[in-house]
C-alpha cells in the first residue's frame, strides 16, 4: 500500500499531464467520431444502396477487427502518405473505430422517433433536411444520450491503446515509470484509479444531462 | 380546389386506390366515409402527396395546378395544404407554441415575432392561449388535435385535410375539437374530413363520398346519402353504424 502512495506522488506531475493528455485524446476523437456516425447512420437510412453498402461495409469492418490493429494499421498506414504527429493519428483511429458504434446508436435513435413527426413536419411543407435538423435530430439526439454516453466511456479506456504509438496519456505514462521503478504492479494500479476518477465524473455528467433533459420537458409549466 | 382523376395508388402487391375521381371546389367541406381499410385516409394521404399516387394515376391537380410528383416542388404544395392527423402528432420537444411557430418560421421565414403574434391568435382561436408555454405531454388528447389544427392552420392553408381527427379522442372529448372545425366550416375553409362521425358529416358536409375496398361508390349531399343511399354497400354500412 505505502508503495502505492509513493508511486502516486513521485509521479502526480507526470501523471496529472497524462490525465490531460487522455482527456484531449478522448474529447477530440468522440467530437470526429460523432460527425463520422451521424454521416453513416444517414448513409444507412438514406434509402441508397449504394450508401448503405457504403456504411454497412464500415461498419463490419471496424467491429470485426481488433482497435490496436486498426490502430497500428492507420498509424503506419498514414505515415507513408502524409507526416501526421502521433497524437492526430490516435485520435483519428479513435473517432474512426467510436464512430461505427456511434453511427449504429445514432441510427437506432432517428429510426425509434414515430413516423409520424416526419409526417407532420413534411405536411407544414418542410423539406426533409429542414425536418431532420429541427424536428427528428434533436429527439434522436436525446434518446441516443444513454447509450452515447456508454460508448464515450468505452472511448475513453480505449485511449489507452495510443500509448503504443508513443502517446503520454495515462496508460503511456505507467508504461515509462513502471520500467523506471521496477514495481509494474503498484504503478498499473495507479494508473487504473485515475481511469476510474475519470469514469466515474464522466458517469455522473451524463446522469446529470440525461435528468436535465427530461426536465427540460416536463416540469416547464408544472 | 382538388381534381383527381382516375387515382391509383398501390402499395407491393396490394392494390388500395383504384381509379378514384374526387373533385372539391372552393370553401366546400367534402367527408369522406366507409369502413377500415377502404382507402380513405390513403387518398387524404395522396392530395398532399405524403402517399406518391402510382404512375398510372391520369391527373390531381390542387388549386388549378396539375402537379407531377416527380418533378414539381411538393414541399410547396405542402406548406398550401394543411393536414391534421388521427394521432396528433405534434413535436414533443417543443412548446405549444412553438408548434405553431416552427413552420411559419424556418419554412415561410417569418420574423419570430410576426410568427409569435399569429400563433397566439391562432391559439386563441382553439381556445388554447393559456396553453401556450406548456408542452404536448402535459395536454389532454382534445387540447392536442386542437394544438394540431392551430399548427396546420399557421401556414395560412388554402386547404385543410383532416385524418380522422377524432378517432384516437376519449368521447367526451370529441366535441371540443368538432366544435373548432365547425367554426374553420364556417369561416369557408375548404376541407377534406376522413371521420366515422356521421353527426359532423351530417351537418358540415357539403358532399359525402362513401368509399368501399379502394373505390368510391356513391357520393352525394349528406342527406340524400345518410337517409336515401342508392348502393347497397353504402346502405349495409350505415346500417350497421346507425
Amino acid at each position: 500500500m505505502t508503495a502505492i502512495i509513493e508511486i502516486f506522488i513521485e509521479n502526480w506531475e507526470a501523471f496529472l499531464f497524462a490525465t490531460g493528455m487522455t482527456l484531449k485524446l478522448t474529447a477530440v476523437s468522440l467530437v470526429l467520431a460523432m460527425v463520422i456516425g451521424l454521416v453513416f447512420a444517414f448513409f444507412k437510412i438514406s434509402g441508397s444502396k449504394i450508401l448503405y453498402s457504403i456504411a454497412q461495409l464500415y461498419i463490419t469492418v471496424i467491429r470485426g477487427t481488433p482497435l490496436i490493429v486498426q490502430l497500428m494499421f492507420l498509424y503506419f498506414g498514414i505515415i507513408q502518405l502524409v507526416v501526421l504527429p502521433a497524437f492526430w493519428a490516435g485520435a483519428l483511429a479513435l473517432a474512426i473505430h467510436s464512430g461505427a458504434y456511434i453511427a449504429e446508436i445514432f441510427r437506432g435513435s432517428i429510426q425509434s422517433i414515430n413516423r409520424g413527426q416526419m409526417e407532420a413536419a413534411r405536411s407544414l411543407g418542410m423539406t426533409y433536411p429542414l425536418a431532420m435538423r429541427r424536428i427528428i435530430l434533436p429527439q434522436a439526439f436525446k434518446r441516443a444520450i444513454p447509450a452515447l454516453g456508454n460508448q464515450f466511456i468505452i472511448g475513453l479506456k480505449d485511449s489507452s491503446l495510443v500509448a503504443y504509438l508513443g502517446v503520454s496519456e495515462i496508460y503511456g505514462t505507467a508504461l515509462y515509470a513502471q520500467a523506471a521503478n521496477f514495481q509494474p504492479f503498484e504503478t498499473y494500479m495507479v494508473a487504473g484509479c485515475y481511469y476510474l476518477v475519470l469514469v466515474i465524473i464522466f458517469t455522473w455528467l451524463v446522469n446529470k444531462l440525461e435528468q436535465r433533459l427530461s426536465v427540460e420537458q416536463s416540469e416547464v409549466t408544472k | 380546389m382538388i381534381r383527381i382523376k382516375r387515382l391509383n395508388k398501390s402499395f407491393g402487391s396490394l392494390h388500395v386506390l383504384k381509379d378514384v375521381d374526387l373533385s372539391v371546389s372552393e370553401r366546400e367541406v367534402v367527408v369522406l366515409i366507409g369502413a377500415s381499410g377502404s382507402g380513405k385516409s390513403t387518398l387524404l394521404r395522396c392530395i398532399n402527396f405524403l402517399e406518391i399516387p402510382d404512375s398510372g394515376s391520369d391527373e390531381i391537380s390542387i388549386m388549378g395546378q396539375t402537379v407531377d410528383p416527380q418533378k414539381d416542388n411538393l414541399n410547396q404544395i405542402r406548406s398550401e395544404v394543411g393536414m391534421v392527423f388521427q394521432h396528433f402528432n405534434l413535436f414533443p420537444h417543443r412548446s405549444v407554441l412553438e408548434n405553431v411557430t416552427e413552420a411559419p418560421i424556418f419554412v415561410r421565414k417569418l420574423k419570430k415575432s410576426a410568427a409569435v403574434d399569429m400563433a397566439m391568435q391562432l391559439l386563441e382561436k382553439v381556445g388554447l392561449a393559456d396553453k401556450a408555454k406548456s408542452y404536448p405531454d402535459q395536454l389532454s388528447g382534445g387540447q392536442k388535435q386542437r394544438v394540431a389544427i392551430a399548427r396546420a392552420l399557421a401556414m395560412s392553408p388554402k386547404i385543410m385535410l383532416f385524418d380522422e381527427p377524432t378517432s384516437a379522442l376519449d368521447p367526451e372529448l370529441v366535441g371540443e375539437v368538432l366544435q373548432v372545425m365547425k367554426e374553420l366550416a364556417k369561416e369557408g375553409m375548404t376541407m377534406v374530413v376522413v371521420t366515422h362521425e356521421m353527426g359532423f358529416a351530417r351537418e358540415v358536409g357539403d358532399r359525402v363520398y362513401y368509399m368501399d375496398e379502394g373505390k368510391i361508390v356513391e357520393n352525394g349531399q349528406p342527406d340524400e346519402i345518410f337517409s336515401n343511399p342508392k348502393n347497397e354497400r353504402t346502405r349495409a354500412f350505415l346500417g350497421q353504424l346507425l
